[in-house]
């Protein structure tokens, strides 16, 4: 009868360690990232985003690098990335974040500071309307 | 009893170059199996452990965008391949090596009335509670998985596992009725005068005593066993076509003639024929086995249905007038209007007017058992679909997401991960390749149904009046996939909180 196959069991260790990835860290608990979306709900299509980095008493943070990472719930879609552009203090958008499918979509946030601190964030939207067709 | 060689005009998959040897090394399925066990360990720690954004966690993108793609693939081209590199058959091997594992199938159980209830469930679980959005439930699945096939092939003899409770074994099993390979023998005249019948009991060590003409020996008696026979009671002089056959080779490897082979064949001529099968018997005698055929069918339809807009006007309707914000109550619901009371209705009316058009003289069951397995073509067509359409469209996922895993351990050789890839084909091509498929479906499920109507009625007016239904209803489903695929589509799920 067959053996256990002595390669498998040595790369079991590596193969359970990799998936210790973890969710995602949020990065520095006193930056606060938010991100609004115009037209809410978005339809498929180009969507304005407007993000706010502040401190944690109020106060705006210019000069920081934010990427935006839209990704839909079900996997196998190609995310849409986008970096966001400053607009004023503490003020960054996308004038044109281009949702390419109707569905359940997690936006994921991440700026960086030039003083190297970071900071995530996540927010769901349900993006509306059609777009071609094919399931 | 005198045959003709039953493999003629028929191509051996196991004399094919390079796959031919590796198929035929003993130890070819256990390397799958353990190639596809590592991949399972993937998927539950990343499911456990990792991201819980589905697209970016290997227990997301593995199971619902590309195993359901090779599935979908495999069976269109070959047959039950998953089943024969199936990872959870590993634990059930352990099983039987540490348990006795003795105890018969409970009798009542032994049809497909169980399997069919609890690929409901799946159905129902998937969509209720989004897995395929959901990595850590989908880890769960798979741990649950292996438990069971763990825990009920270490009580009871043969594989009761796969035959009678695994959905996904019962979603291979239907759907590879239409597959072009099937596990049979290459000469009916070697069958016959084979004594030793070590295909269904196993090879041992002392022969069984037959062949010499003394008095045979019974398993227990004759020393270790060597190679297993067919685990699901499927004895190849008579086996028939795809039904319960796991492709697990065992047989190829127990037969002392080297007489069964991988064979080429008609896809789907075994639906319209109705031989006293091995195992299984006659499908016109199994109602358990044409509900299971007529379930999938129209849970091809439905688990479509999820996907597209309109269904969440039916869901918000339908809890209103339940009174209930329960998702999974309200998709219960639907499902089973769906996939069960709407199907049944649709099939018996058909059903009676093909007894009644061509005077066959059965019941709405008997028409139904019988004919119920032309529907499979037009449901895997479906499938296929709906399947081949993630995976065209998000295949190339898994490259960024490997690459990033390997960098988490350390592994930077993958270089970075590059999200934009995705699609495998150009997306102007789905809805055409999408079409094919489900009216290839369509086509092959008016050729099964016409044969079969020609096998029961003879040719003539009779043959076309029991058909036209059944035809019908083939029409009509096609036309509901046609129109579900040219919906807009909308990828939904669990969404993750901000």
């Amino acid at each position: 009868m067959n053996r256990p196959h002595p390669p498998a069991i040595l790369l079991l260790p590596l193969i359970l360690l990799g998936g210790c990835r973890g969710e995602i860290e949020t990065g520095d608990t006193g930056l606060v990232l938010e991100v609004a979306i115009s037209p809410t709900p978005p339809a498929v299509g180009p969507a304005r985003l407007i993000i706010s980095l502040e401190d944690s008493a109020g106060g705006p943070i210019d000069g920081a690098e934010i990427v935006v990472e839209g990704n839909m719930s079900h996997a196998g879609m190609v995310p849409v990335i986008d970096t966001a552009q400053a607009e004023g203090p503490g003020r960054y958008g996308i004038s044109a974040f281009r949702f390419t499918m109707a569905g359940d979509w997690i936006l994921s946030l991440h700026a960086t500071l030039p003083d190297g601190r970071w900071v995530r964030n996540q927010k769901a939207t349900h993006v509306v309307g059609a777009m071609g067709g094919g399931l | 009893m005198t045959k003709v060689p039953s493999s003629i005009g028929r191509r051996d998959l196991l004399r094919a170059p390079l796959l031919g040897p590796f198929l035929r090394w003993r130890h070819s399925r256990s390397l799958l199996q353990a190639l596809f066990l590592g991949v399972a360990l993937v998927v539950m720690a990343d499911g456990f452990w990792g991201p819980r954004l589905a697209p970016k966690n290997m227990a997301g993108v593995l199971p619902w965008v590309h195993w359901r793609g090779f599935v979908a693939l495999a069976l269109l081209v070959a047959g039950n391949l998953f089943c024969m590199a199936c990872p959870f058959m590993l634990p059930r091997r352990l099983a039987k090596k540490l348990f006795p594992a003795q105890k018969h199938w409970p009798k009542a159980l032994r049809t497909k009335w169980l399997a069919l209830f609890l690929l409901f469930l799946f159905l129902w679980a998937y969509e209720a509670y989004d897995l395929w959005s959901n990595p850590f439930l989908t880890a769960w699945l798979a741990l649950a998985y292996f438990l069971a096939a763990f825990v009920i092939d270490g009580f009871f003899r043969g594989a009761a596992f796969c035959k009678h409770v695994c959905p996904i074994g019962q979603f291979h099993f239907v759907n590879s009725l239409a597959s072009p390979l099937e596990v049979g023998i290459r000469e009916a005249a070697v069958c016959a005068s084979c004594r030793t019948r070590d295909c269904i009991v196993g090879r041992y060590e002392a022969p069984r005593g037959l062949d010499s003409g003394t008095e045979a020996l019974r398993p227990h008696e004759r020393g270790k066993l060597l190679q297993n026979g067919c685990e699901l009671w499927l004895y190849q002089e008579t086996k028939t076509g795809n039904m319960d056959c796991t492709f697990c080779m065992e047989c190829i490897h127990a037969c002392p003639h080297d007489n069964v082979g991988i064979l080429t064949r008609a896809p789907a001529k075994e639906l319209w024929e109705d031989p006293q099968r091995a195992g299984v018997g006659r499908f016109s005698q199994r109602p358990d086995l044409a509900a299971l055929a007529l379930f999938l069918t129209f849970a091809a339809f439905m688990n479509a249905f999820g996907m597209v807009p309109p269904v969440y006007a039916m869901e918000a309707w339908m809890g209103r007038a339940m009174g209930t914000t329960s998702g999974p109550l309200v998709v219960g619901t639907l499902f089973l209007v769906g996939m069960v009371l709407l199907p049944a209705l649709l099939v018996a009316g058909v059903a009676a007017a093909s007894s009644a058009l061509s005077q066959s003289g059965r019941t709405i069951v008997q028409e139904a058992t019988r004919y119920g397995y032309a529907l499979v073509p037009v449901g895997f067509g479906m499938w296929v679909a709906h399947y081949l359409y993630h995976f065209l469209v998000g295949g190339l996922a898994v490259i960024p997401l490997t690459q990033e895993y390997l960098a988490f351990l350390g592994l930077s050789f993958a270089g970075v991960p590059s999200w934009g890839l995705g699609p495998m084909v150009p997306g102007s091509w789905l809805l055409p390749l999408e079409l094919i498929f489900l009216e290839l479906g369509l086509l092959v499920s008016l050729v099964v149904s016409y044969r079969i109507a020609l096998r029961e009625v003879g040719e003539g007016r009779r043959a076309v009046r029991a058909f036209a239904p059944w035809g019908l209803l083939a029409i009509l489903l096609s036309a509901a996939g046609v129109w579900l695929l040219l919906q807009p589509m909308e990828m939904r799920g669990t969404l993750v909180g901000s």
